[in-house]
């Protein structure tokens, strides 16, 4: 297997960190995430102005964004107005992820370094940033959940003391069934636990091991499959930010109330 | 809980850069809510409505265009009729016009010709008289010249009645 050899670093899986200020440390991927909304912020600033109803090039692609996450949203929830109410922070979740994930494609950008260390890293190739995106969903679901069901109502999905009394109050079998029933939703906390860990570790592993097959291939195979491996890497830098911003959607509706009396009043 | 964070750390986890991350994405959050979702939307509303007033447009102009054919057969068709009445009503005066002038036209020219036979009349009768005071004289002169004598005022006078009562005879 002599003929077979790479001599391109694998990045590591820690995060690195470029400089810091005081003792809070900024790593690359969080310099990299900077940069994205700096050039967001410049880029729609120069953009809002120029938008009209005859749209232009531009316009068109962002609109082509918008209406797509929009209509996957919608078609997730299968409710114009739930996706109306979270497409913002849904919509933000995509196209973050999106942007990411592609922003990783850019050829020579994480060639450019600073005393070794690439100054630009895959933001979703970094644990942090996917942990960070998945505890953040997860808790602006319990924030939704407590606003549709209460805090009590909220509580009550986890700690079933009221149906385990109401169970024994029709009868022993009964009862034993509501405590089967307590001890599934106590389950129910570790599998919130559950759904931070799965979602940011599918997006972490599948964008790391992505980039590391990528270095691999392009060390080791100059021509043709690492071409193969980048159209592959697009193609899963979108399935990528749809998995994730679909999981998160769904935990959105089984979070509220299925007659939502939300939606009713709209 | 030490476990997991442990566990945690071996795939790269820092709080720190994790919190650092979960700002930079509440940034774009914001940026992207406010100036590309919100301002998109807008602009998607007002394009939508744009296009449901011109289809609303659209559709009452074709109902208008349908009602003011409807009018435009409707004033036509009242036209025709009264076209029709007028043309009914024209003959009619027309044809009663036409009567009454005839009339006029005929007594006027019954008129005119029991007057000419009138004047015709008179004419003739004046010229006879004419000619007979003529002739008169005329044989009294002859008859002056055959008796080759004058004729005294009563004979004279006497001679042309028994003239003119032979020209009666």
């Amino acid at each position: 297997m002599e003929w077979f050899q790479f001599k391109r670093a694998i990045p590591s899986i820690q995060p690195d960190f470029i400089f810091s200020i005081g003792s809070f440390q900024i790593s690359n991927t969080t310099l990299y995430l900077f940069a994205i909304a700096l050039f967001l912020f410049v880029g729609l600033l120069i953009m809002r102005p120029k938008l009209s109803t005859l749209p232009g090039k531009g316009q068109l692609m962002l609109e082509m964004m918008y209406e797509g996450v929009l209509g996957l949203i919608m078609q997730i929830t299968a409710s114009e107005y739930h996706a109306k109410k979270v497409f913002h922070i849904l919509g933000a979740l995509f196209l973050f992820i999106g942007f990411a994930n592609f922003s990783g494609l850019i050829p020579g950008l994480t060639s450019i370094t600073y005393d070794g260390i690439s100054i630009f890293r895959t933001p979703t190739a970094d644990f942090n940033t996917t942990f960070a995106l998945a505890f953040g969903s997860v808790i602006v679901l319990h924030i939704v959940s407590i606003g549709d069901w209460g805090f009590f109502g909220h509580l009550g999905k986890f700690f079933k003391f009221k149906e385990v009394f109401q169970g024994f109050k029709q009868g022993i079998g009964a009862g034993f069934m509501s405590l089967i029933d307590f001890f599934l939703g106590l389950l129910d906390i570790v599998g919130e636990l559950a759904k931070i860990v799965s979602l940011s570790l599918r997006l972490f592993g599948n964008m790391y091991a992505g980039e590391v097959l990528m270095v691999i291939l392009i060390g080791s195979l100059a021509y043709a499959v690492p071409s193969l491996w980048f159209a592959m890497s697009m193609l899963s830098a979108l399935v990528q930010a749809i998995v994730f911003g679909s999981l998160v959607t769904v935990f959105y509706m089984l979070a509220i109330k299925s007659d939502s009396s939300s939606e009713k009043r709209a | 809980m030490e476990g997991l964070l442990a566990i945690l750390s071996k795939v790269g986890f820092d709080w720190q850069v994790a919190f650092a991350n979960l700002v930079n994405f509440l940034i774009i959050f914001f940026i992207l809510k406010h100036l590309a979702f919100k301002p998109l939307q807008k602009v998607i509303e007002k394009r939508k409505s744009e296009i449901q007033a011109g289809l609303d447009d659209t559709a009452l102009a074709k109902t208008n265009l349908l009602t003011a054919e409807q009018k435009k057969e409707e004033i036509l068709m009242i036209a025709r009729q009264e076209a029709n009445d007028i043309i009914a009503k024209a003959k009619e005066t027309g044809d009663s016009l036409v009567v009454k002038k005839t009339e006029e036209a005929q007594l006027e020219y019954n008129k005119i010709i029991t007057d000419g036979k009138k004047k015709s009349q008179k004419e003739f009768e004046r010229m006879e008289r004419e000619v007979r005071g003529q002739a008169a004289s005329l044989i009294v002169a002859s008859v002056e010249k055959i008796l080759n004598e004058d004729l005294d005022e009563k004979q004279d006078k006497k001679l042309r009645e028994r003239a003119l009562d032979m020209m009666r005879q």
